[in-house]
């Protein structure tokens, strides 16, 4: 009998042993800041876990072409709207669902934005980058980069509050080589995305319904990936789930893309200068689209931090 | 058996055969000199050696090549 | 095996290992049946209908070949008679084998080998005139094909010859064939090693666990430490081979032999570690090929398990075929010999490099080392000679480490070839050795961390190999351990693998080098 009891402590204490080893090395890879590396996943996808709660009125749901083309700082400044670019690249719809849950834990924004880019990404394994006993696995280069702060210091999403709201700024520009007809022709069959994401978008749109939040899918100017036949199939899925699709590569009321100073590198992904008009032409479409939904906060004390990240922004818009 | 170490002397000289169990596995006898062996065998003994007897349980001392061939003759 | 797969893979090594432990004895086999061909199922979708057919050829011709035999009592025979019975059991016997081979050596050739011979064939006619599309099959490669058909021809030639009787459980022939580890690297099994321990079905116990992951975990450690760095550098370097010249390319080249030794040995190592789990050995596939004094001493440390497949079922048989005998018994006895060997190695080699790869490359790599065989069996005998003359014995350290190193230079030649994309580079990238090239900086591929983190796990496996020539038997050591202490050795290697692996977005995915074949 003892030596049983002996045997099973001594398991116990194994497994306790090796398991304190191994979180302890999570924590220590795990990106303590937001310029570490895997700190761009960590904090800014997931970065309105650090805003205080319930702050967020707009989330806009994307992968890179979100943190490169919307600006938060935009929409606060003209509308006095909060919001937050969850972006991260080549992200699925998939984890955007996740993502989408992680939000309603802290927040109740009024309006979800999906952008439509990553509707034609396969989703893959869906796994939760935010689980500290994957760090290992998830942030796999940070070994390299150790420093001693990382060795004592836990990783915390408190009070990593993201100056860009999510935006990854870039005032470079880049004269795209494409000509304003790259969207090819209107009637351009449509290009069916993968099934499983149209699981994917109808449990997005469930999600938000249930939990009152206004949904619509938005296409940021793209030039190099976009076009009709993409753009006739997920208008038809919009109208079967009864939401507005704003595609911004069509010719809209009020904006106008410009190839020549709107990107930051061949027509993908644009820079503080496209992200600034695409930013207004969507708080301009949200006040007539749902004129009474929010409040403009401009003058609120409890928002007046974001006067600052105002200030971060037309900083760096002034240096283009 | 005097006849079988006169054939291996020729093929690997300067070995000593006499106690070795382990041509084979020792990698003494490579596959190629097992080739020059079984031919050589089969012209001197006038018997026909096949692949299935070519395994290292049968070459590994001269004593298990002894007993192949004498069982080889027997046919 | 892409990441996917090998996740995969040890997913279902966890679960075969649930099941098989509450399972009684007797079945447990079938446990291990269902689970390849699930995995199987999974992977190669419907072509696994393939090997299933696989199965069932070989199956049936076992059976059939053993009826055959038991058709007749020799015994009862008189001398005369048995001889002609025994010829006419053998005539029989020998169509079974054939159609066997046409059918099976058929699947092979045609989902491997088919657009090969298609592209080649058209390219010949479009030479003279002709203007033809080639006919391309566009068929995925069910799993582990060219590993299992061989796996199962031997099997076939063993009951040809006589060497064991027929299995008559089809599930037993189906496990043989399909057996999950070995799928997809082989090692190439032999039927009367593995079936005695595969139908045990033994009890899992701790100090078999161990062993496994031990070298399953060890088997990770080679390819995500060291091949998956190593090949960061030789893919930088062929993937641009006119830039460089003269010490990248053999930089190259290293780094590409080191590579492959490293993964394929390591998904050895994951293989034997699973089927040890359940007391299950399978053969040896790597003993130290880089000690090697001579090439074809090489070929018996490396991929060892091919070329014993290839001794025992083609260098044999042919070698001692009556035909090579009758038409060279005119002929003095020395030639007859070189004749007869130098025709049976050329079939080999020409037969292995064709089975690396449906490729003019690996005909011409298969000849490579024909060619350096028979040079060695030409030189060697002078070289001996010179030798006993000058009084230096073969266990001169100086001689060995001029042979090893010399071996080593051969076969780095062969690894260059292996991994050009086709002969003329090859070409050109052995001409540039001699050649200033453009600089070629390292870091730009990998990280310093990298760098080291490569030269320190390829110190960690040049120790393992030094403790095993002085004689230390690292896996006997470590089996003597105390559970608790085995433990945490997993667990470290465990650790380490994930901290500092080579995998993910920053590197490039596993890609094995001898799983397509």
């Amino acid at each position: 009998m003892t030596t049983k009891m002996k045997k099973i402590i001594s398991i116990f204490l194994c497994f306790i042993i090796s398991f304190g080893i191994y979180f302890y090395i999570c924590l220590i890879v795990a990106p303590k800041d937001i310029n570490d590396s895997g700190g761009t996943h960590y904090y800014r996808g997931m970065g309105f876990m650090a805003e205080p709660v319930n702050s967020l009125d707009v989330v806009v749901y994307g992968n890179s072409d979100v943190y490169s083309g919307f600006a938060p700082a935009v929409l606060f400044d003209k509308y006095g709207y909060t919001s937050y670019a969850s972006g991260r690249p080549l992200q699925t719809l998939n984890n955007i669902n996740l993502l989408l849950d992680k939000t309603l834990k802290t927040q109740k924004p009024k309006i979800a934005i999906l952008e439509t880019d990553c509707f034609y990404k396969e989703s893959k394994f869906q796994i939760d980058e935010s689980n500290i006993l994957l760090s290992p696995f998830m942030f796999h280069s940070r070994w390299k980069e150790l420093k001693a702060r990382d060795f004592y210091k836990i990783p915390s999403r408190k009070n990593k509050v993201d100056m860009n709201k999510g935006l990854v700024p870039s005032n470079k520009v880049f004269k795209t080589k494409y000509s304003t007809d790259y969207m090819g022709s209107k009637d351009a069959k449509p290009k069916p995305m993968p099934k499983e994401n149209l699981k994917y978008v109808e449990q997005f749109v469930n999600t938000c319904k249930k939990n009152n939040i206004e949904v619509f899918f938005l296409e940021l100017p793209s030039a190099s990936s976009w076009n009709y036949s993409k753009h006739n199939y997920v208008k038809a899925l919009a109208e079967k789930h009864g939401v507005e699709f704003i595609d911004m590569n069509t010719p809209l009321d009020g904006y106008e893309l410009n190839l020549k100073t709107d990107f930051r590198d061949n027509g993908n992904h644009m820079n503080i200068n496209g992200a600034s008009k695409a930013t207004e032409y969507i708080g301009k479409y949200i006040l007539e689209k749902y004129p009474n939904l929010l409040k403009d906060k401009r003058n609120d004390k409890e928002y007046s931090d974001w006067h600052n990240s105002v200030k971060h922004y037309n900083g760096l818009l002034n240096k283009v | 058996m005097e006849r079988i170490y006169k054939i291996l002397e020729e093929i690997i000289p300067n070995t000593d055969f006499k106690g070795a169990t382990n041509l084979v596995d020792a990698k003494i006898l490579t596959s190629l000199n097992i080739v020059r062996l079984v031919s050589m065998l089969n012209e001197e003994f006038d018997i026909e050696i096949t692949p299935i007897h070519l395994i290292p349980e049968n070459f590994n001392s001269v004593e298990s090549i002894y007993n192949l061939v004498v069982e080889l003759d027997g046919e | 095996m892409p990441y996917f797969m090998m996740t995969m893979l040890l997913i279902f090594t966890a679960v075969t290992i649930a099941i098989y432990a509450v399972c009684p004895r007797r079945q447990r086999y079938i446990v291990l049946l269902a689970i390849s061909l699930a995995f199987l199922c999974y992977i190669s979708k419907f072509t696994v209908v393939f090997i299933l057919a696989t199965v069932l050829t070989t199956f049936l011709s076992g059976i059939i070949m053993d009826k055959i035999t038991q058709s007749v009592d020799i015994k009862a025979l008189d001398k005369e008679v048995r001889k002609k019975v025994k010829a006419k059991i053998k005539q029989k016997k020998q169509i079974v084998v054939l159609s066997y081979i046409v059918i099976n050596v058929g699947i092979l050739l045609i989902l491997k080998y088919f657009n090969f011979f298609a592209l080649t064939t058209t390219n010949i006619l479009n030479k003279f005139g002709g203007n033809y599309e080639p006919f391309i099959l566009k068929i995925a490669l069910p799993l582990g094909l060219s590993y299992y058909t061989l796996q199962a021809l031997g099997y076939v030639i063993d009951v040809f010859r006589g060497k064991y009787k027929a299995e008559k459980n089809i599930l037993k022939v189906g496990l043989f064939i399909c057996f999950l580890p070995q799928l997809h690297e082989g090692p190439f099994g032999r039927y009367d090693l593995l079936m005695p321990q595969m139908e045990k079905g033994d009890n899992i116990n701790v100090n078999n666990l161990y062993n496994g992951i031990a070298k399953i975990l060890w088997g990770l450690f080679k390819i995500f430490m060291v091949a998956n760095r190593a090949s960061m550098i030789s893919d930088a370097v062929f993937k641009d081979n006119g830039k460089y010249g003269g010490v990248t390319i053999l930089l190259g080249g290293v780094a590409f032999t080191v590579q492959l030794y490293a993964e394929f040995s390591g998904y050895i190592d994951i293989a034997r570690g699973i089927s040890k789990i359940f007391n299950i050995e399978l053969s040896k596939n790597f003993d130290l090929p880089f000690i090697s004094k001579n090439v074809g001493e090489f070929w018996r440390r490396w991929h060892i398990s091919l070329g014993a497949w290839f001794r025992d079922y083609v260098f044999y048989p042919v070698s001692t075929s009556k035909f090579l005998r009758k038409s060279t018994q005119k002929l003095s006895f020395n030639i007859s010999n070189f004749v007869t060997i130098t025709i049976s190695l050329l079939v080999v080699w020409f037969l292995t490099g064709l089975w690396h790869g449906a490729s003019i490359k690996y005909v011409c790599y298969g000849l490579y080392y024909f060619i350096l065989m028979i040079l060695f069996n030409i030189i060697s005998p002078y070289v001996e000679k010179i030798l006993a003359k000058n009084n230096i014995s073969n266990d001169n350290k100086i001689l060995i480490s001029i042979r090893v190193v010399k071996t080593f230079l051969l076969v780095l030649i062969g690894m260059i070839m292996f991994r050009a994309e086709n002969m003329s580079v090859f070409g050109n990238m052995i001409l540039s050795i001699f050649k200033n090239g453009e600089y070629f900086n390292l870091l730009k591929i990998l990280e310093m961390q990298d760098i080291l983190a490569l030269i320190v796990s390829i110190g960690i496996l040049i120790l393992g190999a030094v403790a095993k020539i002085k004689g230390i038997d690292i896996e006997d050591k470590f089996n003597n351990l105390s559970s608790i202490k085995k433990y945490f050795v997993c667990f470290a290697l465990f650790t380490v693998i994930v901290v500092f692996g080579a995998y993910g977005l920053d590197y490039l995915p596993p890609d094995p080098i001898y799983g397509g074949f």
